[in-house]
């Protein structure tokens, strides 16, 4: 009854018939009636109503700079992406330059001293055939696993075995080729 | 496509959800400035970020009249019904064009009905939707929003029953 009367549909002929033997079901019937009258009511007093003009173009300028700031926002962010990229490949190229055909790490990285100092310390001994130093050039001590081999070929010949790396430490001039070569004093060297 | 910048189709969009929205929160709390401001607020989280709407749940104007719900739901509770200072008369938009005593008083007891019947009968009687798609901005099954349909009506009825009541006990005692 009640989903009748709301939709406003008049009484079926089984309904009508019960609500003329029915006074209280009658009653009800001319409630809910009445009910969906009042509704149609305000439905109708209000069916134009809405907000005002202002409020439309309030949204629609809220819309246009936060599309701005969302245009700004990623352009500001695929900066910082390419800008990171470009730092990192950077970065990378600059370290696979600089550690180009080490095999061991250095020791003694931009160890500022002249030729002469390094002369004065004792275990390093000449590599033969070596060009000199020039006066006042700069050299790099570095460590390297060398074989026996390697290190005979530098004029050390040292006693062990065949296939036993030598971790040996190496002082390379600025044109990088190797000048004097030192060993640890546990490493026996034949003379 | 708001979400990706199109003016045009939030202009749209604006067109056909406002006047709902409005009338819905108009019905609700019965003040022309809150209704605005709560149609406002709806489309402004819309154009937001993050807005979590999942359209596999739901149309985006079920979405949208929920979110009209819980703002609604969310402003700080109205003073208790004795204390309640009538609307003025410039805010009360519907009164104004409500000539019908009838209707206005009608009016004035949807609004004084719990909120749950309240929004099952605005939804589902003045706005005119059906059960499923009020349940989906309710966020209940449909058979909640059925009885709650059912049991707001009878309230109504009963509170014009006793208006009506107590306008002829009036006309009585004026006599």
């Amino acid at each position: 009854m009640m989903e009748q009367a709301r939709t406003g549909a008049p009484a079926g002929h089984a309904l009508a018939m019960h609500l003329a033997e029915c006074p209280r079901c009658a009653e009800r019937w001319e409630a809910e009636i009445e009910l969906t009258r009042g509704i149609r009511d305000i439905r109708a007093a209000s069916a134009r109503l809405r907000s005002v003009p202002e409020a439309r173009a309030r949204l629609m300028a809220e819309f246009d700079a936060q599309r701005r700031h969302t245009l700004m926002h990623r352009g500001f962010v695929w900066a910082m992406a390419t800008i990171t990229i470009l730092l990192l490949v950077g970065a990378v190229k600059q370290v696979r330059w600089a550690g180009r055909g080490a095999t061991s790490r250095t020791v003694q990285s931009e160890f500022d001293r002249t030729a002469d100092e390094l002369a004065a310390d004792s275990g390093f001994m000449p590599v033969p055939y070596a060009a000199p130093l020039a006066p006042g050039e700069y050299v790099e001590v570095v460590e390297r696993d060398l074989t026996p081999a390697a290190l005979a070929r530098m004029g050390l010949v040292i006693q062990t075995a065949s296939n036993n790396v030598v971790t040996a430490e190496l002082m390379v001039g600025e044109d990088g080729l190797p000048r004097a070569v030192r060993v640890p004093e546990s490493v026996g060297i034949r003379f | 496509m708001v979400k990706k910048g199109d003016r045009g189709a939030l202009a749209e969009l604006y067109e056909r959800l406002e006047p709902g929205l409005y009338r819905y929160a108009l019905y609700a709390s019965g003040s022309k400035a809150v209704a605005e401001e709560i149609a406002q607020d709806v489309f402004l989280r819309l154009i937001g970020p993050g807005i979590p709407y999942d359209e596999q749940r739901g149309s985006l104007e079920a979405y949208l009249f929920g979110v009209a719900r819980n703002l609604l739901r969310m402003r700080p509770p109205s003073p208790g019904l004795d204390d309640a200072p009538e609307p003025a008369s410039g805010d009360d938009a519907l009164r104004d064009l409500i000539d019908n005593e009838r209707s206005a008083a009608l009016l004035a007891a949807v609004r004084e009905l719990p909120s749950g019947y309240r929004d099952a009968v605005v939804l589902c009687d003045l706005q005119e939707r059906s059960y499923e798609e009020a349940a989906k901005v309710m966020n209940c099954p449909v058979g909640t929003v059925r009885s709650r349909v059912h049991r707001a009506r009878s309230l109504l009825t009963a509170k014009l029953r006793w208006l009506r009541t107590a306008g002829q006990g009036q006309g009585v005692r004026g006599r």
